[in-house]
């Protein structure tokens, strides 16, 4: 066994086990931080294929990004776990049999996979001393421009969505305006009273 | 397997987590074997200025904290994108260069949008 | 690079229009709800006259393969820009009296329409998952954009958990498939799996999975499970939309799936779309008697319309899906009137959707009940409407195959169907009359409303017209 291979039994171990954690840990916010150690495990098991960008992607946007996303999420929501495990038990009886379906389907393809005769494999090599990230980019942009340009566009949906459900038009509220304040004059708010003594204001 | 000299280099990252992890248990785990443990209920209860708590700690947050996280996940996805470009970009040529900033153009109407119309202000 | 721009001009418009409205919505905010609803419309329009002028040009693949251009994707497009112009024309009066107009929710819908006109041209596994996300995700925004309705947002919920689920099969799916035979595009798959004689588990379970999350995007029992409640729980501007160009979308990615790489594995597919028909049509039929929400029950039309759909598919050939494309193309025409209606049904400023709202109208409002009573009856197949001429041309093309068992079946179960859909024109015409509905003026909804009905009674004129028509669409495909 060579340490790479040391190394993969024990990531996919951590993997499996906090993966399990994740579905029946029963506070949500332990939830989310076994997610995170799923996904650091996932990252390595990616660099060990060699596929480092991946990685560091799974990283910097799932672990980075997504979890803190999740966190919110999950406090945001006042669950209760109790009554969610009693909806749960209700559909555990179907659940584990399209599980169980998944499974032995998944497990079947596994075990008899053979790339069909006259198949283009492996469509996308990576070739020699060039590093993911690049081989990745040389065609991304060029290549795959449509689907690049549509994962622009899904952003941007995704972007507008989210002002459009949560921003609630909210006139009660003052809004500072910096403009406003800084292009105010004295003589806007003031008024110089010229008092003569012992006739009052 | 990816090749060996490659996975050489994570040497140094491997050691590094093993350290963090080891400082972890350490840490937690000493103490919970060293440190006395006699918990009494005024002990375990949560503090709050002497009273009772109120409420429970599942306080619902606001939903402008939801907001300000996923626009910043797009714009982390965007610079996901941004990486590979920059390392290819020798070998993409003016197509690649247009391409992306067609890309960055889309998502900078998106910031465009998103300034004007409040969402990055607290209120 | 040109001739690719050139190809795709008309998602390029929409997507161009989509986003000069998005900057007008920034500058005016709020006060652009109006002027962004207009340029929407101005904008499919524009769309509509750019598919016309590019009809007859010669087919092309362009992207390296993974967009493909032909009458097929142009006839459909159209299909799918009528009906977001519709969708759209109807969201007008509902998002004033609601008092909820925003601007966003035109834009997304246009980026939607972007989505589905880029599936019905993918030729390519990617192409078609980020077009299918990208109509999705634009979908998920607009149900859950009920103005701070829990049911709106639970709808939304729903539909992004069953889509999420839906969109995971569909990528393992293609992701096996890629595995097999080492191709991402529709000619290497197909010219790979035609050289082999058993294509293997591999194979077959990448079908299986590719083809669930296909059924879950047009709704096929049994992946309808979200239909009713996300039908019934959107606001009902956007279920028209949901119940029109969605499913046009879906049906054209997967003719090109099924005609195109799939081809070679038709002895294994076709068992697959048996079940769910059927399952479809039963459940459909079923269900429907005892719902008494008009949303819901419009949800289980769509399930049975789309099992009746999927009969064309089964006889296949072009004649087959010819018969399936008039099909579909009916189905919205009357779907797109019959929302009209419930868009229609105010009492005292709040929306109503019970069907026993709808009680006397024919003494209230005369027009809109008789329109109503047309689109049903076309619906449960009463001739000479066009759902009659519809559901015939399907039920012939299974009989021309010798599938008589299946036809006679769907013919048992649209029986049953009718019973709701009369039902409806009963409550309309023989029921104690009910308080009468809000008059609201709304020229858009009697435009869509009358253009349908119109097109419902019309084909009776000419009934080989539309099918010559679908002829013609899916040529290209075999």
């Amino acid at each position: 066994m060579t340490p790479a291979d040391l190394a993969f039994f024990v990531l996919a171990a951590v993997l499996l086990a906090s993966a399990l954690g994740v579905v029946f840990t029963r506070n949500p916010v332990h939830a989310v931080l076994l997610l995170v150690l799923t996904f650091f495990n996932a990252a390595g098991v990616f660099i060990l294929l060699g596929a480092e960008f991946l990685a560091m992607l799974l990283i910097i946007v799932y672990v980075g990004a997504v979890m803190v996303l999740f966190l919110f999420v999950v406090m945001m929501l006042r669950v209760d776990p109790a009554k969610m495990r009693a909806q749960g038990r209700a559909a555990l009886p179907l659940g584990l049999l399209v599980a169980g379906v998944l499974m032995a389907e998944m497990a079947a393809v596994a075990l008899s996979f053979a790339a069909l005769p006259g198949a283009a494999s492996p469509a996308f090599a990576l070739p020699e001393g060039v590093t993911d990230a690049r081989a990745l980019g040389r065609v991304l942009y060029t290549d795959f421009v449509y689907p690049f340009q549509v994962a622009g566009l899904i952003l941007l949906i995704a972007m507008v969505g989210a002002i459009a459900l949560t921003q609630r038009a909210r006139p009660d509220i003052k809004r500072q305006s910096v403009a406003d304040q800084t292009a105010r004059r004295p003589g806007d708010a003031m008024e110089i009273v010229k008092v003569t003594p012992r006739t009052g204001a | 397997m990816a090749d060996p000299a490659l996975l050489a280099t994570y040497l140094p990252v491997l050691i590094l987590l093993l350290i963090a992890g080891g400082m972890a248990v350490w840490m937690i785990g000493f103490s919970l074997v060293l440190a006395p443990h006699r918990p009494d209920p005024a002990k375990t209860s949560a503090y709050e200025c002497g009273f009772p708590a109120f409420e429970g700690t599942r306080g619902r947050f606001d939903v402008r904290f939801y907001l300000v996280t996923l626009l910043f996940i797009l714009f982390d996805l965007e610079i996901a994108f941004l990486f590979p470009w920059a390392v290819a970009l020798r070998d993409i040529g003016a197509f690649g260069f247009w391409s992306m900033a067609v890309f960055l153009a889309v998502l900078t109407i998106g910031f465009a949008y998103e300034w004007a119309r409040g969402a990055l202000e607290w209120e | 690079m040109s001739t690719a721009l050139a190809a795709i001009a008309p998602e390029l418009t929409l997507a161009v229009m989509a986003l000069v409205l998005l900057l007008l919505a920034a500058v005016r905010g709020q006060a652009a709800a109006r002027p962004v609803l207009r340029g929407g419309a101005v904008a499919l329009a524009l769309v509509f006259a750019v598919l016309g002028a590019t009809a007859g040009a010669p087919a092309q693949s362009v992207f390296g393969d993974m967009v493909v251009v032909d009458v097929f994707a142009t006839a459909l497009k159209m299909a799918l820009v009528l009906a977001l112009m519709a969708a759209l024309a109807l969201s007008a009066a509902p998002m004033r009296l609601d008092n909820i107009a925003r601007p966003e929710y035109p834009i997304v819908t246009l980026l939607a329409g972007v989505g589905m006109m880029g599936m019905v041209s993918a030729q390519h596994f990617l192409a078609l998952y980020v077009a299918m996300e990208m109509q999705a995700l634009a979908l998920y925004i607009l149900v859950s954009s009920g103005a701070s309705s829990a049911r709106s947002a639970e709808a939304g919920v729903k539909y992004v958990l069953l889509g999420a689920l839906a969109s995971a099969l569909m990528l393992f799916g293609m992701a096996l498939l890629y595995g097999a035979t080492g191709a991402l595009d529709y000619v290497t798959i197909r010219t790979v799996l035609e050289g082999v004689d058993a294509p293997g588990l591999t194979v077959g379970a990448g079908l299986a999975f590719l083809l669930a999350g296909m059924a879950f995007k047009i709704s096929a029992t049994p992946f309808h499970m979200w239909t009713p409640d996300v039908y019934a729980g959107a606001p009902t501007r956007v279920t028209t939309l949901l119940a029109l160009a969605p499913k046009i979308a879906a049906a054209g990615a997967l003719a090109r799936l099924l005609f195109g790489p799939l081809e070679p594995l038709a002895a294994q597919w076709v068992p697959i779309l048996v079940v769910l028909s059927v399952a479809s049509m039963s459940w459909a039929a079923l269900a429907g008697v005892v719902q008494g929400d008009l949303k819901r029950l419009m949800a289980y039309s769509t399930i049975g319309n789309m099992g009746y759909m999927l009969l064309g598919f089964i006889a296949g050939g072009a004649d087959g899906l010819a018969a399936a494309l008039f099909y579909l193309l009916v189905y919205v025409l009357s779907v797109a009137g019959v929302f009209a209606v419930i868009l229609a049904m105010r009492r005292d400023g709040r929306v109503v959707t019970e069907i026993v709202e709808l009680s006397g109208l024919a003494r209230s409002r005369p027009l809109l009940a008789a329109g109503m009573a047309a689109l049903m009856l076309s619906l449960a197949g009463v001739p000479p409407l066009a759902g009659f001429f519809a559901k015939f041309v399907v039920f012939k093309v299974l009989i021309d195959q010798g599938m008589w068992l299946l036809a006679v079946y769907g013919l048992l179960t649209t029986v049953v169907a009718a019973y709701y859909y009369i039902k409806v024109v009963k409550v309309l015409y023989f029921d104690i009359p009910a308080e009468p509905l809000d008059r609201a003026p709304a020229r858009a909804r009697a435009a869509v409303l009358a253009v349908s009905v119109l097109g419902v009674v019309a084909l009776l004129l000419a009934p080989g017209l539309g099918l010559d028509v679908a002829r013609v669409a899916v040529a290209p495909l075999f």
